[in-house]
């Protein structure tokens, strides 16, 4: 994606929530958004995940 | 001034009547006053801690020994809620009577047992931003070189360790927020199995991921504080039976690995361990850089949730290192939050099955000592991460001192050990720092009146 591309996304989804963030900050944003979402994809793609693991939140249960 | 130390030499000084809690407690405060450029403290509790280190010892004078923290200045990281002083998150945006009033049970079981509390100490804002000098909050450094971080997010628990502020410090740890400035600051810091330590009282980032941990000198000191929190109190013979050390070389040492003193200082860490007749195998921990990427997905996501309405409503009383960080989660949706917490089920899995192998597993802290003051540590700098692994997966892990670097900064190294063996990676370190003094080491800043242990470290 452009960097406007990105700056557009970061701003409709910030609206999503309606937060209202200056212009000159957007660019900052898109960085952190970018990176996040790098990680965020790695995780998705990771294989082998075993989808049949329900999920828990307690991390405890491994007790 | 006293030249104590350790929780553990102060608790037997003040046993065999040659130190009082007040002697404890006015060198904390010397030193406190000697190194104001640390930024360690938000709020100095100095009225309140003489009071309570003269009752300290009017306890121990009438025979009411209570527990070893009696008489024991510590300090308090600033996202815990005490009754007799502000909770502000290092932050403008928090609510202003944040947890007014009360203890955190955490601090309140500190109070019990007799711990003087000195003060609340600099925190990353809601510990997970950088600090931002234009909010008005001390400014955190390190006392080994004061142009480099102390890390964070328990920055001014950890500095207050390090720089004899207190003799031992609560912190909390997301993502490795107390082991980073142990490592940073060169003391020893546990972030417990999750789940053993009260939260009541703490101002949250991460729903399932954020632990109360505990940071001192030395791993003692450490069992002696979680034996405090938990209530539970210390197993009374730590002695390590047949020891099997995995070592984590691959993904951490090689060429685009660790700093190569960083790197040497972990090898010889693992050797004094063989030394000791420990059983050193390699292993490889599968999947943990993804680990780390799930562990910030997650943190994301619950932070967002929990701030979604006040970033809306104070966008500029949050630094701006913070609200970057906290928007994050804005960006992820429902299916990147849930693979992150599928992959959390996996990895433990894979986790739990190495430990069926191994006592204890060994990786490096950090792959290099603290970076400087002006490096790029924004939000997501690129920047691997050695300790949110062991936060996904809710295992108990200690990082201790293990050289020096040659600017002349801490080195650490890492233990994680299976779920609810707090004690055992303890033990591990304390058989480490029984045989070298990497811990004991003063830093230069504040400038001390007391001895410093020799310059070299013993042989190991």
């Amino acid at each position: 994606m452009s960097d406007d591309t990105v700056v557009t996304a970061v701003r409709d989804r910030l609206n999503v929530y309606e937060l209202s963030v200056p212009d000159g900050e957007l660019i900052a944003l898109a960085d952190a958004y970018s990176a996040l979402r790098r990680a965020a994809e790695r995780v998705l793609a990771a294989e082998p995940i075993d989808f049949d693991i329900a999920v828990t939140f307690d991390p405890s249960a491994n007790r | 001034m006293t030249d104590i130390v350790t929780i553990t030499e102060a608790a037997r000084a003040l046993s065999e009547g040659s130190v009082t809690s007040r002697d404890l407690t006015a060198a904390c405060f010397d030193r406190i006053a000697a190194g104001t450029s640390l930024g360690a403290f938000v709020t100095i509790n100095r009225d309140a801690a003489m009071a309570a280190a003269r009752a300290a010892d009017v306890d121990r004078a009438a025979g009411r020994n209570r527990t070893p923290l009696q008489g024991i200045p510590v300090a308090i990281k600033d996202v815990f809620a005490t009754c007799d002083a502000p909770t502000t998150a290092n932050s403008r945006a928090i609510e202003p009577d944040w947890g007014a009033g009360v203890d955190a049970e955490a601090v309140a079981r500190l109070r019990t047992a007799g711990a003087i509390l000195v003060g609340k100490t600099t925190t990353n804002e809601y510990a997970c931003g950088l600090p931002d000098e234009t909010k008005g909050f001390p400014v955190p450094r390190n006392p080994w070189h004061l142009s480099h971080t102390p890390d964070g997010s328990s920055s001014g628990s950890g500095i207050a360790v390090a720089a004899g502020f207190a003799l031992g410090a609560i912190g909390t740890d997301t993502g490795g927020s107390v082991r980073g400035p142990a490592a940073a600051n060169g003391i020893t810091g546990l972030k417990p199995t999750f789940g053993i330590v009260s939260r009541q009282g703490v101002v949250p980032l991460s729903d399932s991921l954020d632990t109360v941990g505990v940071m001192a000198r030395s791993a003692g000191d450490c069992a002696l504080l979680l034996s405090v929190l938990t209530g539970a109190g210390a197993p009374s013979d730590r002695q390590l039976g047949a020891l099997r050390i995995g070592v984590a070389r691959s993904g951490y040492f090689g060429p685009d690995g660790l700093d190569p003193d960083a790197m040497a200082a972990v090898e010889m860490f693992v050797t004094a361990l063989a030394d000791s007749g420990a059983d050193v195998s390699a292993v490889q921990v599968g999947g943990a850089a993804l680990a780390a990427d799930a562990n910030e997905v997650i943190v994301a996501a619950e932070a967002f949730a929990r701030h979604r309405d006040r970033l809306r409503e104070h966008w500029d009383d949050y630094g701006v290192h913070t609200r970057r960080f906290l928007v994050g989660g804005a960006f992820l949706g429902a299916a990147e939050y849930l693979a992150a917490q599928r992959f959390r089920t996996a990895f433990r899995s894979e986790m739990v099955t190495l430990f069926n192998d191994i006592s204890v597993l060994v990786t490096p802290s950090s792959a290099a000592p603290a970076s400087r003051l002006d490096a790029d540590r924004g939000p997501h700098a690129d920047e691997r991460n050695f300790d949110a692994p062991w936060n996904l997966v809710g295992l108990p892990a200690v990082a201790l001192p293990c050289g020096v670097h040659p600017s002349g900064l801490p080195l650490s190294v890492q233990i994680v050990g299976r779920p609810h063996a707090d004690y055992d990676v303890l033990a591990v370190a304390e058989a480490f720092q029984a045989r070298t003094d990497w811990h004991l080491r003063l830093p230069p800043v504040p400038p001390l009146e007391y001895a410093a242990p020799a310059a070299t470290s013993r042989d190991l």
